[in-house]
Formats: C-alpha cells, structure tokens, sequence
C-alpha cells in the first residue's frame, strides 16, 4: 500500500472520529469538528474510488529528467 | 450540535459549493463572450470538479508528501470555516481577515511541496503579492471607525439604520473590490497561477487533490461575494445577496476580460498604490471626523 | 422562486438547493442533447427546447417549481448557438408572470 492510500485511511479515521464527536460536543467546538469532518471525508473516501493508474513508471512525471 | 443544524450546515456548504462554481462557470463564460469566443457552458467549473474528483491519478514522487496531500484538504479546511463563522455566525470581521491570509500558506505549501519549478515559483510569487493584504486591514479600520465595531452583524444592522456604507466609504469599497478581482480566476492581479508559470502553485495538484483545490475556491469566491454584500450593501440574506452577486461576477468578468495579466511587480505597486490612497482615506477620517 | 420570499426558514434552504441541482442537471441533459446537431447552426429554433423553456417559466411559478428548474435550464445548457433565444424568451414569461403576481398581491 501507498502512502497516498494511507494518508487516505488515516483521513477517513479522522473523519468518522470528527462526525461522532461533531453530535457529542456543543457550541463552537462542535462547529470546529464539522470543519474537520468535511474535507477529510472528501479525501478519504475520494482516494479509494479514483481508478488504478495505467501509467508504468509510478510518479515519474515527464519534463522532469525521467 | 443536534441533527437539525448538522443538516442545515450541509445544507449551506452545498449552497456555497454550487452557487460558487455556477458563478465561477458564468465569469468563465462572460469573459468568452467579451473575447469574441463561444465560451464553454457555465456548468463547466462543476463538470470540471467532478471530472477531477474521479480522475485516475499519480502522484510526483518529487513531492514532500504529507504536506502535499495536507494542502487541498487545509484549502477547504480555511474557506469552510470562513463559511461557518461569515454566513453562520456573522462573527468577527478580524477573524475572516487571518482567514484569508491563511489563504497564502496554502498557496505558499502547494507551491513548495510539489518539487516542480513552476509550482515553487508560484508559491514564491505568492509571498509578494501579500500586499493585497494590506488594503484589507486599511478597509477593515475605516468600516471601525465609521461602524464602532467589528461584528459582521453589528456592521449590517448599522447599515439598516443609516444606509449602505458603500455610499459612505467608496475608497475602501473599491479597495475590497480589488481583492475580489485578484481572487477571481484570469485576473490581472492573479499572478500566483498566472499562465506564465503554467499554473501557478496548481501545476502538480491534479486529479482528486485539483478536484478539492476547487471545490474550495468555489467556497471562497461565495463567501468573498457575500463579505463584500454585507459589508458595503448591508444585505446578509443568502438568498437576496444572489442577484448581486450576479451583478459583481458580470462586472468583475467585464474587468478581466478586457485588461492583460499584469507583471508581479506592476501588480504589487498597484496593490500598495491603493492600500497607500485607503490609509489617507483612514488617516483623514481619525484626525478630522 | 416565490417560496424565497419566506426566508430564513431552515427547509427553505434544503428545497432551494434541489432546485440548484434540478437546474444543474437540466443545463446536462440541454448539453447532451444538443451535441447530435452541428455547431452553430444559428437562427434556428428548437421546438423541444422552446417547450421546455415556456413550460419552465410557467412551472417556476407553481409548487413544482424544483421540475420549472429543470426544465428552464435546459436551453441555457445547450452547446453554444442553440438556445439561446429559447431560454430568453422562457426566462421573459417567467418575469412577466411574476411581476403580474406581485403586482396582483401587493396592491
């Protein structure tokens, strides 16, 4: 597993972390915890429905001394 | 919070997200028409977002990788609760100000991380043009001076009673109005991902991270409209504040359609021209009001 | 669009986002829908668009208006060339009809 894949669970584990505590808490903390919860689910779950690359060199990208 | 204003939060990021892009996809347009162009249609900015967030992707492996997967997610993160504590809570106008310069560490860590020269020389360029900050704060201590305090909703209630502050302060709407330009897409003042440098600090974000780059810009460019409405215009409803922002997003079209992607330098002078005329314009508000 | 006039209900905005949504995807059908034709084909008026955008603009003004959405986005969404007479005259109906209506209710 990549690290873009872990980077990706460790979000989604802050997501739902931030959703649970989101309903717990009250006043402005509960707001800051919506604000966690939002992107990191984006990105959680985002990166594990992007299709697999075809590309053969993983991350070399043109232009760059490759 | 209880369920009923988690869905209304939903509620008002979907609003902001959709208006935003729509106006964005309506800029992109107007600004076709001007050049003589067709123009693509204006749910192109959505389609855009969506193709992205689905999109097959590699990621450099020049990039610092933490931060470079951070910097999307920090994007939306800055503009959410610009969102939140704007539209929301219409809380302090100093608050949002830090917000909008915590806009330069996202450019400044897209910038860097990425390892790609273009992408670097846009967050470098970001540094510099921080003078679009100064007019801000001048703006911001006119509208105290004239207002007494710096709570959105104390500024529009002001306004209520005696009339919108754009008749009042025109300098310092003119200077907010730069600010709105110079985070509009294709502006003169939009030096940071000027098609110089091929996109600025965007270059290497592609894919699912471009795809959240955007969904916050459309936050942002809602929750700037809707700044600039309720503080000049004295209008905070969403749903009343949408014909204007109409209006500003045709004006706005209607500028960076017609006028050239100015030098870094050229750009900084006249942001530090304007802040330069708003201070004269405070100045002589505290000695002689 | 009449059911914007009681604001600050917290509903209020759920429907006004389906609206957005239901407008968002008739500018997507409009948009398919107009890619069989050839590009520019001007002065020429498209009968199924010109219904759907006369019907919008009267369905706006009803409890269906999240279907008049849909239904008056479709010209705006057509490729560029087509559709836009279309929509300008559904849009017209629309605030005729709704200055007519606030005329008739305010006095």
């Amino acid at each position: 597993m990549d690290i873009e894949k872990k980077v990706g669970i460790v979000c989604l584990i802050i997501g739902m972390l931030s959703f649970i505590l989101m309903f717990i808490t009250n006043g402005l903390i509960s707001y800051l915890f919506y604000i966690l919860f939002v992107p990191n689910i984006l990105y959680g779950v985002g990166i594990f429905i992007v299709p697999k690359t075809r590309r053969k060199k993983l991350g070399k990208i043109p232009f760059r001394g490759y | 919070m209880d369920f009923n204003e988690f869905f209304y939060l939903i509620n008002l990021t979907v609003y902001a997200f959709l208006i935003g892009s729509l106006l964005l996809g309506l800029h992109r347009k107007i600004m076709a028409k001007i050049q003589l162009r067709p123009g693509p249609p204006i749910i192109q900015y959505l389609l855009h977002t969506l193709k992205f967030y689905f999109k097959e992707i590699t990621f450099p492996i020049t990039a610092g990788n933490p931060l470079y997967i951070f910097m999307p997610i920090l994007q939306i993160i800055v503009w959410l609760s610009a969102l939140i504590l704007a539209v929301k809570l219409e809380s302090s106008l100093l608050i949002i100000i830090g917000l909008y310069v915590l806009q330069k560490i996202v450019e400044h860590g897209c910038g860097l991380s990425s390892g790609s020269p273009y992408g670097k020389l846009g967050g470098v360029r970001s540094v510099f043009s921080a003078a679009a900050e100064i007019p801000l704060f001048a703006v911001v201590s006119t509208v105290y001076i004239v207002t007494n305090s710096l709570i959105i909703s104390d500024i529009v209630s002001y306004q209520q009673i005696h009339g919108p502050l754009i008749l009042k302060l025109p300098i310092s709407a003119f200077a907010f109005f730069i600010l709105l330009v110079s985070k509009a897409p294709n502006s003169p003042f939009g030096i940071v991902k000027g098609k110089d440098i091929v996109s600025g600090y965007l270059t290497e974000h592609f894919g699912l991270l471009a795809g959240l780059i955007y969904i916050g810009d459309a936050i942002a460019y809602f929750v700037l409209l809707w700044l600039f409405i309720a503080i000049f215009l004295g209008i905070s409803n969403i749903f009343l504040a949408l014909p204007f922002m109409i209006l500003i997003t045709f004006i706005i079209s209607i500028i960076n359609g017609l006028t050239p992607l100015l030098a870094p330098h050229h750009s900084v002078m006249l942001q530090i021209t304007i802040a330069i005329v708003v201070l004269l314009d405070l100045l002589h508000r505290v000695i002689f009001l | 669009m009449p059911y914007i006039t009681y604001l600050g209900e917290r509903m209020d905005l759920f429907y006004f986002n389906l609206t957005i949504i239901s407008f968002i995807f008739g500018n997507f059908v409009g948009l398919e829908y107009s890619y069989r034709y050839p590009p520019y084909h001007e002065k020429r008026i498209d009968k199924f668009a010109l219904i759907s955008s006369i019907l919008g603009g009267f369905l706006l003004l009803t409890p269906l208006y999240i279907i008049g959405a849909f239904f008056i986005g479709f010209p705006l969404g057509m490729r560029s060339g087509y559709g836009r007479i279309e929509f300008l005259i559904g849009l017209s109906i629309f605030v005729i009809l709704y200055l007519i209506r606030w005329w008739y209710v305010t006095g």
